[in-house]
């Protein structure tokens, strides 16, 4: 094969990531772009009737896939050809070529995947990577605030970027929706409910570094609402920049993102224990210790707990999007003199009331205890953690490590979703094209749903429903609704909207079409859902229930929503009732709206979606304590 | 809510007047701790200190008369008044040669209310005194190097038993250098044969490191004794050695890296009467060097001392000279008692040090807080 050449313009297709063949004399296929078929002729692998005119030595990069041919002719042509090249007795083997090809290149993807992950694990562990801020941008004096939606590029790569504040000027009604974009690449997506949107740094974090190397671009969108929050720009004149900081980190960074939409950002599952961050950690509550948040110079602030001598203390964290972790991680140290008799308990409660405890352990002779405690299925969890001190002097006790991680606990291999190209977490539009249902675990990100300040959103349901994990409102939204019908039944017994819901998405998963009826009888309110025609497909396991006349139905109603729920099979499905009922009133009134109802008879609706969700809380509270 | 509080800038004031374990310590940690966390480390002491602390990335030296012997407490304390008002750090940390060298700045930084770690370096075993020092020390952070140091600090100050932490010292890491060249290179350069026996002594000339010993060890051993370090008996140990008609005793002055050393000798001599958790120890235990020590050399190590060093048998001359006569004439004997220590040394690394230290600067804030409530 010495001296073998290929056309310059067949090359540049090669470059352009064409696969190539070549074909024996006699061999013929269709045109079947961007497949490139080549013949050798003279020395030079050219399309069929190709000029040789202009040609370039082979270059080794550029791999051949096979030759396609009878025996006679590879034998005459394979010693011309780079060696090893697969050799094919006609053109119906090339789609079995293809596949294999595809095997390797997935292979090969993996191992440079645990090789990448392996490395950033080994530089978290040469000790904590600290990041650098790489944008200040104060926000101006006397300046105006500045309404979404709003765009601001960065002026700069997104690699290595880990968080991003953005300033805000007042307090807001409504949620802020923030878009972190690489090119077309979703790599962050926040929604930040309007009780979080403090006036100050609002610090969007990222889970780990990022690595797209395109343009970093910020867009920002508020929650449909009254009085939409107002951003802080840097100077006063109408072009100048938002007030902005912007961090970078190195590999080895990792933190829990607070207000992270996983379903909707293109991140990938995360390698490393991602910590969880100080803003989250402030916000514990403490009951029976003294509490303080500190950090030393750059470094993650540590929470810290004098516990009084025979005393018992309990810390709860606010519920946070766990988002593809499975496992929890924490670290309790004993700081300053000789180990005391302490016992520490971990409780983990997920949004469907599922709970995982770790009993009372001991801390140990160092006064140090590691504890790792399975997540319950996502998309929220709530950690609480009790102490018991039964010495006689006071203790000190620092929480030194707690942190997410994500397939820890051995997930079972899955081949890669057809879908998982670069393409799907481009920023493309919802409603898809496939609408594939989700697994039961963490996968690559589904498409981004669409950013639409005019259009109806996903306004947070109010705190007070979502017992008895107080999710944060905003946890989950939902893109579009549509009412079927409206209807009342001549006794005024019955009633129900019949409601179309398109691209509902949360921490646990992202649901592009469902169907459901909401309704009264005889004053018990409720959902349901129908395995029928024109009913889209939402469960992975259909839920059972009843049966009637139109077909299987399932229903969850004010009167029975503890015999209902079981019906659940997975953790998946668990998350999409979770997510619509955080949802539910806010649909139910934008839905009576869609129906021409007002007033009262609205408010009636929306009454009844509360109801329904306050009554699944309550099936959850009492599991939650049992 | 609980606010975050960060811990952007650290003085430490450091009471000492010359250079030794202590110093070498504190400028040791306060650059790791800037390395690690990005805190701005103001490291203030005396200016004749300046040249050992040394220069180092993230830490300022500040010129301040804080040295105890001969500096009146109301000259510290109006020493920390001034250096907390230029600088207005977040929290200090103040390294102890002895229970009493900062009965200024304590009090000082007590009125301050500022979060503050004590760590003491070196105490006696004396009885608790009648009235325990006013030093404000009820919420601050308190740790000692070793665990009788700790018992000694509760004594000293009057504070509850087990009040007072462990810090202990780190190792350096393990050698990069090639023992056999090491030896080779240092008994050349002491006109020495390459399988020529050599002790080591490492440390401060003056009594209560028992470098009044080593005379009387060298005269009882076959063996050339090289001692690096200075000090008050600097002067009357070189008399020694110029007299020694053997010339086994080789004074070696001031060392800047002893750790070639370490790979070059066949023992370490420890004849010390006081120690706080000694640096020599490990640093010689992480190069595999064997140690003859005193008893109260290695107090530090408790009931672990005997299976780390070969103890010697009296503290003096004589039982200093029987022990290391024991290591020379068959070290193989010693090849456990040298893993254990270098296993000892490789689990006090510095990092395992600067978490500690953190973590006490942290909960410092803490403990400080109550004051205000």
């Amino acid at each position: 094969m010495i001296g073998l050449r290929i056309g310059a313009a067949e090359l540049v297709e090669m470059e352009a990531g064409a696969p190539a063949v070549v074909l024996a004399p006699g061999i013929l296929l269709p045109h079947a772009p961007p497949l490139l078929a080549l013949t050798l002729k003279e020395g030079v692998l050219v399309r069929p009737g190709g000029e040789t005119a202009r040609s370039l030595p082979l270059p080794p990069w550029a791999k051949l896939l096979a030759l396609v041919g009878p025996e006679a002719a590879a034998e005459r042509l394979l010693p011309l050809l780079p060696p090893g090249l697969p050799v094919l007795p006609d053109a119906t083997a090339l789609l079995g070529r293809l596949a294999e090809v595809l095997r390797e290149a997935r292979r090969s993807a993996e191992a440079a995947a645990a090789e990448r992950d392996g490395l950033k694990r080994a530089l978290a562990g040469q000790g904590a990577a600290l990041p650098r801020r790489v944008i200040a941008l104060p926000p101006g004096a006397g300046t105006e605030p500045a309404a979404p939606p709003l765009t601001q590029p960065l002026g700069r790569a997104a690699e290595g970027l880990c968080t991003v504040e953005l300033h805000v000027a007042a307090r807001a009604a409504s949620g802020l929706i923030v878009r972190l974009l690489a090119g077309a690449q979703v790599i962050g997506l926040w929604r930040v409910p309007a009780a979080a949107l403090l006036p100050g740094w609002l610090a969007l974090d990222l889970p780990e570094p990022a690595t797209a190397t395109e343009d970093a671009i910020l867009e920002v969108l508020a929650e449909p609402g009254a009085a939409p929050p107002q951003l802080s720009p840097s100077a006063d004149h109408p072009r100048a920049s938002l007030a902005l900081r912007a961090w970078t980190a190195p590999p080895g960074w990792a933190v829990l993102p607070r207000h992270f939409d996983w379903a909707a950002s293109g991140t990938p599952r995360p390698a490393l224990p991602l910590p969880l961050p100080a803003a989250l950690l402030s916000e514990a509550v403490t009951e029976g210790a003294r509490v303080e948040l500190v950090a030393a110079g750059a470094e993650p602030a540590r929470l810290l707990l004098e516990l009084p001598p025979g005393g018992e203390a309990r810390l709860t964290l606010p519920a946070t999007p766990i988002g593809p972790a499975d496992l929890l991680r924490l670290r309790l140290v004993q700081i300053g003199a000789a180990a005391s008799p302490i016992s520490a308990a971990i409780e983990v409660t997920g949004l469907a009331g599922e709970r995982v405890a770790s009993g009372w352990r001991e801390l140990d002779s160092s006064g140090a205890l590691a504890v790792a405690l399975p997540l319950p299925p996502g998309p929220m969890a709530t950690l609480a953690l009790a102490l018991r001190h039964r010495g006689s002097a006071p203790a000190l006790l620092e929480l030194s490590g707690i942190a997410l991680q994500a397939g820890a606990a051995g997930e079972p291999r899955r081949p890669p979703p057809a879908e998982a190209s670069s393409a799907s977490r481009a920023a493309v539009m919802l409603p898809g094209t496939s609408p594939g249902v989700q697994p039961a675990g963490w996968r690559a990100a589904p498409p981004a749903p669409r950013l639409s300040a005019a259009g109806p959103g996903g306004s947070p349901a109010p705190p007070s429903l979502a017992a008895p994990i107080q999710a944060p409102p905003g946890a989950a939204g939902f893109q579009e609704v549509k009412v079927n019908q409206h209807l009342v039944n001549a006794e005024g017994t019955y009633s129900h909207l019949d409601i179309g819901v398109a691209g509902l998405v949360s921490g646990g998963g992202l649901w592009r079409q469902l169907r459901l009826k909401l309704f009264d009888r005889r004053g018990a309110a409720g959902l349901e859902f129908r395995e029928a025609k024109g009913w889209p497909q939402m469960f992975d396991v259909w839920p059972v229930g009843g049966s009637d006349n139109y077909g299987p139905f399932w229903r969850l109603d004010t009167e029975a929503a503890a015999a209902a729920l079981p019906a659940l099979a997975t953790p998946h499905d668990r998350a999409l009732i979770a997510a619509l009922l955080d949802v539910l009133p806010d649909l139910a009134a934008k839905a009576a709206a869609a129906a021409g109802l007002a007033g009262p008879e609205a408010e009636l609706w929306a009454a009844r979606a509360r109801r329904v969700a306050q009554a699944v809380a309550e099936v959850r509270g009492v599991r939650a304590a049992g | 809510m609980i606010a975050p509080r960060r811990l952007a800038r650290l003085l430490i004031l450091l009471p000492s007047t010359r250079f030794g374990g202590t110093e070498r310590h504190t400028a040791e940690l306060a650059a790791r701790l800037t390395a690690r966390t990005g805190i701005a480390v103001d490291l203030a002491a005396e200016p004749a200190l300046h040249s050992g602390l040394g220069e180092r990335p993230g830490v300022t030296l500040r010129a301040a008369a804080l040295g105890w012997e001969g500096a009146p407490a109301g000259q510290q304390a109006a020493e920390t008044a001034r250096l907390l008002a230029e600088l207005r750090p977040d929290a200090a940390f103040v390294p102890l040669p002895w229970p009493d060298a900062a009965s200024g700045i304590l009090p000082a930084l007590a009125a301050a209310g500022l979060p503050r770690l004590v760590l003491l370096h070196l105490a006696p075993e004396a009885p608790a005194p009648e009235a325990p020092p006013a030093l404000g020390l009820e919420r601050a952070m308190i740790a000692a190097v070793s665990a009788p140091l700790t018992r000694r600090a509760e004594r000293a100050w009057g504070l509850e038993p087990g009040t007072v932490a462990l810090l202990p010292n780190p190792a350096p890491p393990p050698p990069v250098m090639e023992r056999q060249a090491a030896r080779a290179r240092l008994r050349d350069a002491l006109g020495l044969p390459p399988d020529a026996k050599l002790l080591l002594f490492v440390g401060r000339l003056e009594e209560a490191k028992g470098a009044d010993l080593l005379p009387d060890i060298s005269d009882r051993l076959p063996a050339t004794l090289a001692c690096a370090g200075d000090g008050p008996l600097r002067g009357l140990l070189e008399s020694r050695a110029m007299g020694d008609p053997r010339g086994l005793l080789r004074m070696l002055g001031p060392v800047a890296d002893p750790a070639p050393w370490y790979l070059a000798a066949d023992a370490l001599l420890l004849p010390s009467r006081l120690e706080g958790a000694p640096l020599v120890f490990l640093e010689a235990a992480a190069h595999r060097c064997p140690v003859v020590a005193t008893p109260d050399a290695l107090e530090a190590l408790g009931e672990a001392a005997p299976a780390m060093a070969c103890l010697a048998t009296s503290p003096d001359g004589r039982g200093m000279a029987e022990a290391a006569g024991a290591v020379l004439d068959d070290p193989r004997r010693f090849d456990g008692m040298l893993a254990r220590a270098a296993a000892l040394a490789a689990r006090q690394d510095w990092a395992k040090t600067v978490e500690t230290a953190l973590g006490l600067l942290r909960a410092a804030v803490l403990r400080a807080e109550e004051s205000a409530g």
